[in-house]
């Protein structure tokens, strides 16, 4: 829960220091509509990483959709055509990446950071690295939109939050994912087609990054070739911030979007007071590095205490 | 306090490594008892003993893993020595080659001797020259193979060659002085023995001292010169092995014929619920029994027989090359975990930690996970509704503490044990496959958990225990299949089942087989 705390106490600190800029809706509506893009790309990750599947390929399929779609709808296809194109691309990715890691069974480190080099080359070369523009209105309004005055963005991610919880948290599939990530080999001699779910998990992440690449380029209105990797760390920091709260040891769905939330207000409060550019990737490091080690310090504390207590106990008897 | 320096008092020659009145004491237990052992420079020591007769243990002091109680004696050609102190036994040249031999599997002969004696140059690695000292020193072991492919392509008699070759060409401390294997031929085929004692021949020829731990009796009165026997942490005896036969040496490791007491005074039905047959795979060459409804059949057999690779085979976990496996008459066609679960035959792994249960996550979650406790179409993972049911099998079970949230890893090894058994009682099984269900589980909860399984078999299942520990076995089954090489060699019942005959029939020499 300090992850709650710690975000109060940067809202509090920058209401102080910037009130007049940092108090404003507009100051919320950006961070809330902003981070949509990375909470989703988080709420996809988590799915392979409960069970202990790395796809470092998630930033770089985002950065692929993104400028899929933006190529498609230059390219005669319908708005609805294109967006649908677009997430099964992103499903094959997930397939690649399953039948390298499940079957082949590389480890899913390299294989997926193999893939990402192979989808950045396919955004190069769809996009010549420049940004690909003028895309339909239509296009636009997928993001644009403020339905009761909420970025529409905003509540997508609701949505997926939703869904996300009940499939990780909830459901048969996300206990089994984590009987997975826990221990493959117990898992599997209880009867969890573990080969299976992994394969699932990793269809998941990359389908959900190219969700988050479309409304990306709904967003920026254009097709961005550099947009993919700058996803990748906040995602991953969100994912093993949030998985130190709420149930710690786990990854899950609302400790990720409070890391996300807090890493994003921290942020923008930092980028209003005027601060160099470079702050943002210093505070984003700084704050994961901290909240990833403090579990293990504490950890490290309690068992040693409670190993001193143990003595205490056991030589108490021998002594009297 | 011992007094006397025992140096030469037996047979005059010199003695490498002396251990006077070594006792172990552990809570609620006395693993050793007062042993003494002379190893003498260019003579292989046996060591044998029943599982649990502190061979090991002795081993582990040796080695410095423990530290004797106060009293015991060591010298070292002669000097006084610190017994449990594991720098100290390396200065003086003792090495240790277990079952796992300590050898990196992914690199190959050269850098695996390199671990051991350096490379020759510290600044560059000669890969020419590094090959041609490993073949030439291998060669004096009577060895000859490519030196550049990875252990783990190796066979193991190779990959134990390797190991000891390693262990005489050390640079740093002393030379070789006493070389201790444990089980070393487990895993080996009969040709591999052979080759296995050259190695050990050459190397006592050149005065080092060994002792060798091995439950296979042919091999300690073909190769050792002398056989230390112990029993119930106590020293039997100490006799040069010339004066030994097969016989002999059996007695001794058993001792007075226990108490004939029979475990099969359960009345089981005539139906059977599993049948095994001609299972093939690894070791495994041909294995065929039944177990009948509220039947317990225990495997028997020493490490290497196949007993510990039959209930993965059985139960899935690993595919076997042949053979097939019958619940209720029905094959099971899909022998998988989860093809064996569907059919009600349901596996327990005996390693708790990786295999078994999973650490991370809650004892509830750990009880319910091969048959989630959903509901409705959404099949909907009702938290409190899980945690209500897993406490009624914690309660059935007498898990404690009752938390059912706490961290299965926070429980210790017996009620862990029971969340294992419970989670599979919970599957509605017709067949229970368990192998070690108490490996490192303390008296009461071994109890506990035999009575649970006594119980579920009251209720109907038939049940296949596999376990090293003959005196568990005679206790608590019916009936026991006793594996020697990979096949049935006995199925002991009634008046026969006893530790004794168990045991009799798990170490019986090859040829006597079949």
């Amino acid at each position: 829960m300090s992850a709650l705390y710690t975000w109060v106490v940067i809202i509090i600190v920058f209401s102080i220091w910037i009130p007049e800029t940092f108090l404003t809706t507009l100051t919320w509506e950006n961070i809330a509509a902003s981070q949509a893009i990375t909470a989703m790309l988080t709420l996809g990750l988590l799915f392979p990483l409960a069970a202990g599947v790395y796809d470092l390929a998630v930033g770089q399929t985002l950065g692929f959709a993104a400028v899929l779609s933006a190529y498609l709808v230059n390219h005669g296809f319908g708005t609805a055509s294109a967006i649908a194109v677009t997430l099964l691309a992103g499903l094959c990715v997930g397939v690649v990446n399953g039948v390298l890691i499940v079957g082949v069974r590389i480890n899913s480190f390299i294989a997926t950071l193999g893939v990402s080099s192979v989808l950045l080359a396919i955004v190069g070369a769809m996009s010549n690295n420049i940004q690909i523009t003028g895309l339909p209105s239509s296009f636009e309004r997928l993001a644009g939109a403020q339905p009761l005055g909420i970025p529409i963005a905003v509540m997508y991610l609701v949505v997926l939050a939703v869904v996300a919880w009940y499939a990780l948290e909830r459901s048969p599939f996300g206990r089994y994912l984590f009987a997975i990530g826990g221990a493959e080999e117990a898992a599997r001699l209880a009867g969890v087609p573990t080969r299976r779910l992994m394969f699932a998990a990793l269809l998941i992440s990359s389908t959900t990054a190219a969700l988050a690449g479309v409304v990306l380029t709904a967003k920026l209105t254009a097709g961005d070739p550099a947009a993919g990797p700058s996803y990748l760390l906040p995602a991953y920091a969100a994912a093993f911030l949030g998985a130190t709260q709420f149930t710690p040891g786990r990854f899950n769905v609302i400790g990720a979007l409070t890391a996300t939330y807090l890493l994003a207000t921290g942020v923008a409060g930092l980028q209003l007071t005027g601060a160099k550019f470079w702050v943002t990737d210093l505070f984003n490091g700084v704050v994961l590095l901290i909240a990833l080690s403090l579990p293990m310090v504490q950890g490290r504390l309690r068992r040693r205490s409670a190993d001193i207590a143990a003595r205490e106990a056991s030589s108490a008897p021998s002594g009297s | 306090m011992t007094t006397e320096v025992p140096a030469g008092e037996r047979g005059g020659d010199a003695v490498t490594l002396a251990l006077r009145d070594v006792t172990k004491t552990f809570p609620g237990q006395v693993a050793v008892n007062r042993v003494d052992l002379d190893l003498r420079p260019g003579q292989i020591h046996g060591l044998v003993g029943q599982n649990g007769c502190g061979k090991s243990t002795l081993i582990k002091i040796m080695a410095g893993f423990h530290a004797p109680d106060p009293g015991a004696g060591a010298w070292f050609d002669g000097e006084p020595f610190e017994l449990g102190s594991a720098s100290a036994a390396e200065q003086a040249g003792m090495r240790f080659i277990h079952q796992d031999l300590g050898l990196v599997p992914t690199l190959n002969t050269v850098d695996n001797l390199a671990l051991g004696h350096g490379y020759e140059s510290r600044r560059f690695v000669r890969l020419g020259g590094e090959a041609r000292r490993a073949r030439a020193l291998l060669a004096e072991f009577g060895f000859e193979f490519d030196v550049g492919i990875p252990m783990a392509q190796l066979t193991p008699v190779q990959r134990t060659g390797v190991a000891i070759a390693r262990a005489m060409s050390e640079q740093h401390g002393r030379r070789l002085r006493v070389l201790v294997l444990d089980e070393p031929t487990a895993s080996f085929d009969s040709a591999d023995v052979a080759q296995l004692f050259a190695v050990l021949r050459h190397a006592s020829s050149r005065g080092v001292a060994i002792l060798y731990v091995s439950h296979r009796l042919d091999e300690i009165l073909e190769i050792t010169h002398e056989t230390t026997v112990l029993r119930d942490g106590r020293l039997i005896s100490t006799v040069p092995t010339e004066e030994l036969s097969h016989e002999s040496l059996i007695e001794l490791i058993l001792g007075q014929a226990p108490e004939p007491h029979s475990g099969g005074a359960h009345v089981h039905s005539s139906e059977v619920r599993l049948s095994v047959e001609h299972l093939r795979g690894g070791p495994v060459r041909d294995v065929s029994f039944v177990v009948h409804a509220g039947e317990i059949v225990g495997l028997a057999g020493i490490v290497g027989s196949g007993r510990d690779l039959v209930p993965y085979l059985v139960g899935g976990a690993q595919r076997p090359s042949g053979g097939s496996v019958l619940v209720d008459g029905e094959p099971v066609a899909r022998l998988t975990p989860r093809g064996a679960l569907r059919r009600g035959l349901v596996f327990v792994p005996g390693d708790r930690q990786g295999k078994s249960a999973i650490a991370s996550l809650a004892v509830r979650e750990n009880l319910t996970l091969p048959r989630l406790p959903t509901r409705g179409p959404a099949r909907w993972l009702g938290v409190r509704h899980e945690r209500r049911e897993a406490s009624t099998w914690l309660e059935r079970f007498d898990v404690r503490p009752r938390q059912p949230d706490r961290p299965l890893a926070t429980l210790s090894g017996g009620n862990q044990q029971k969340v294992v058994l419970a989670r599979a009682m919970r599957c509605d099984p017709r067949v229970l496959v368990i192998d070690e269900p108490v490996h490192g589980v303390d008296v009461g909860a071994k109890r506990a958990i035999y009575e649970l399984l006594r119980e579920a078999t009251r209720q109907g299942v038939g049940a296949l225990l596999a376990s090293g520990d003959v005196d568990d076995l005679a206790a608590v089954c019916d009936r026991v299949v006793v594996l020697r090489d990979g096949i049935v060699v006995a199925e002991l019942h009634g008046r026969d089942n006893t530790v004794d005959r168990i045991t009799r029939e798990t170490l019986a020499r090859q040829n006597e087989a079949t």
